[in-house]
């Protein structure tokens, strides 16, 4: 049995969708169950008729909102694909300025020509069934999730924090290196990358369920960050986490 | 067993010919710590190394360990993964001797875990005394793991120029006829009491009480208001039970090659403490407050496993206490217990 998959790119950087043609030794084999026909980075095909819609990038503009809610119309599974889709991304930035300040800083005196509102992650609109975390998503975990669905079973993703992957990885704690990380509240499953390669998480996966946020803030503030400087870490990623809920 | 000693001089040529026989695995350092690795020759071994950052369970409990895999052409047929590497766990400390011992109590017992046993029959484990404490939390006196009562082939304490060498097994036997090791004289054996005299007595008690008391002291302590107070410390991370010596949670998990559907069952390191461990089907969830979370995990380490097995399943290396970013640390919560 084959399925026809579309991915479809919003306001983003398109990396997202091009990750999932980067899978390499596994490609061929998905390619051999999931027929993509519609897919802006990969191929000319337009079609309308297709059972899963992975969503790349973030809600910032009207007319994709109806587009949004087509694509949910048409696809019996629709998967957000990546920290923009999922969380709104880096561009939910744009929402700790005024309104129009981003729009006339990029374009200047053309700042009229484009229309903009705020940034919202794709759940914002529709129903999402699933999420692929990150930015840019990991390449294992899109085949972990066409994989799950094609088997017809769950797909596994954590729901526990970085610090577990990066613990099990034996990484010296970043923390530990005089680094900040956001990695006791993100959600694990990219094998914790950057902190094992000596940089702070960024929380580029968003937070677990259930984050422990003023722990984190305790321990940030022990290692000497400022409320500045925690909040600056918060809205990297994880702004719409916190408009969506009462904590930053 | 009997008592043996092998001159520092001879124990290079002894460790590197194991080497070609067995994969020899031995504390290396990594920056400013230490870690367990697959080593090439004795030079590579961190004689001297402190408390390392995952106790060496990881080579009978691997972080990802592949239990069968399943084949659906001609009829599904399942065909088991067993790891038969002859391995050397070279300079393990008494602590995490200790660690092993127990869990080969544990992974024995009842419904056995055929892939630990299978590691475990085919490891043969060197170990190493440490000189002192290794860090300032470590209270290894506290709960008796000092020295070695169990769950090693052989044992090396430094005695200057020598190692004193404790003989745990037939197999470590048979180790110590590859030569260079010689039958403990009158000497030795002095100098062998006298070393374990000094390293008892450069250990402090890091916990106010006779552990003794603890499972007591932890049966009363079932509604203390320690546990709600911990919550505020805790990022249900699991770190504290990723490096532990003595825990064995696993999750099992699938993998499939969408392909031809061939499958991998594997399972890979649990936590009680992260949020959704005791969660079953139906969306319950039996220890869904941390604090209970955090209860269990201190009740098993100082009341169950003692109660079923006479050991403490806590070996005081205080490596929980070092990777808990808000410093929870299973010592100061027994001496707060008592307090």
């Amino acid at each position: 049995m084959t399925v026809r998959a579309g991915v479809f790119a919003f306001t983003s950087c398109e990396g997202c969708s091009l990750i999932t043609l980067e899978v390499e030794d596994r490609l061929l084999e998905i390619l051999g169950r999931v027929e993509f026909v519609n897919f802006r980075e990969a191929i000319d095909d337009k079609s309308d008729d297709y059972d899963i819609a992975f969503i790349d990038g973030a809600i910032t503009r009207e007319h994709e909102v109806g587009e949004l809610m087509k694509i949910r119309e048409r696809a019996a599974i629709l998967v957000a694909m990546g920290a923009c889709a999922v969380q709104g991304g880096l561009y939910f930035l744009k929402e700790y300025h005024e309104p129009g300040e981003t729009l006339a800083y990029v374009y200047g005196d053309k700042a009229g020509q484009f229309d903009t509102m705020p940034v919202r992650p794709v759940s914002q609109y529709v129903k999402v069934d699933h999420s692929l975390y990150g930015c840019p998503i990991d390449k294992r975990e899109f085949v972990e999730v066409v994989t799950a669905l094609l088997s017809g079973r769950r797909p596994n993703i954590p729901d526990y924090p970085v610090c577990n992957e990066c613990r099990m990885s034996e990484n010296i704690c970043v923390f530990e290196r005089g680094l900040a990380c956001m990695g006791p509240v993100t959600r694990a499953g990219c094998g914790a990358i950057c902190p094992s390669r000596h940089v702070g998480c960024f929380g580029c996966r968003g937070m677990v369920d259930k984050p422990a946020l003023d722990q984190h803030r305790a321990v940030l503030t022990e290692r000497g960050l400022t409320e500045e400087e925690i909040t600056a870490r918060y809205r990297m990623f994880n702004g719409h986490w916190g408009s969506a809920h009462e904590k930053p | 067993m009997g008592l043996m000693a092998i001159d520092k001089r001879d124990l290079s040529a002894f460790i590197d010919g194991l080497i070609p026989q067995w994969e020899v695995v031995a504390p290396v350092p990594v920056e400013f710590k230490y870690a367990f690795r697959k080593v090439g020759s004795f030079q590579d071994v961190a004689l001297d190394y402190t408390n390392t950052m995952l106790p060496p369970k990881k080579f009978l409990l691997p972080q990802r360990d592949e239990l069968f895999s399943c084949n659906p052409e001609g009829g599904p047929s399942l065909t088991p993964r067993f790891d038969e590497t002859p391995r050397v766990l070279f300079g393990v400390h008494s602590c995490d001797v200790h660690g092993i011992w127990l869990l080969d109590d544990i992974l024995a017992e009842g419904c056995s875990d055929p892939h630990y046993l299978c590691r475990r029959s085919n490891t043969l484990i060197i170990g190493l005394d440490c000189k002192g404490p290794c860090h300032d939390n470590a209270f290894c006196k506290d709960m008796g793991t000092l020295k070695p009562a169990g769950g090693f082939d052989l044992f090396l304490t430094d005695l200057g120029e020598r190692y004193a060498v404790q003989v745990g097994t037939g197999a470590g036997t048979a180790l110590a006829e590859r030569g260079g090791f010689y039958m403990a004289d009158f000497e030795v054996r002095e100098e062998f009491f006298a070393a374990w005299q000094k390293k008892q007595s450069g250990f402090p008690n890091r916990i106010g009480y006779d552990t003794a008391a603890l499972p007591n002291i932890l049966a009363e302590s079932y509604d203390d208001i320690i546990w709600e107070a911990l919550e505020m410390r805790c990022f249900d991370c699991g770190a504290c039970t990723t490096v532990c010596p003595t825990c064995y949670c696993f999750d099992v998990l699938d993998e499939n090659d969408i392909g031809t559907d061939r499958s991998i069952r594997y399972r890979r390191w649990d936590s009680c403490q992260l949020q959704d461990f005791a969660a079953v089907a139906g969306g319950a969830n039996f220890r869904g407050k941390r604090s209970d979370r955090l209860r269990h995990r201190l009740l098993r380490k100082g009341k169950y496993f003692k109660e079923k097995f006479g050991r403490f399943a806590c070996v005081g290396c205080g490596r929980c206490g070092r990777s808990c970013l808000l410093h929870i640390d299973v010592r100061d919560v027994f001496n707060q217990l008592k307090g």
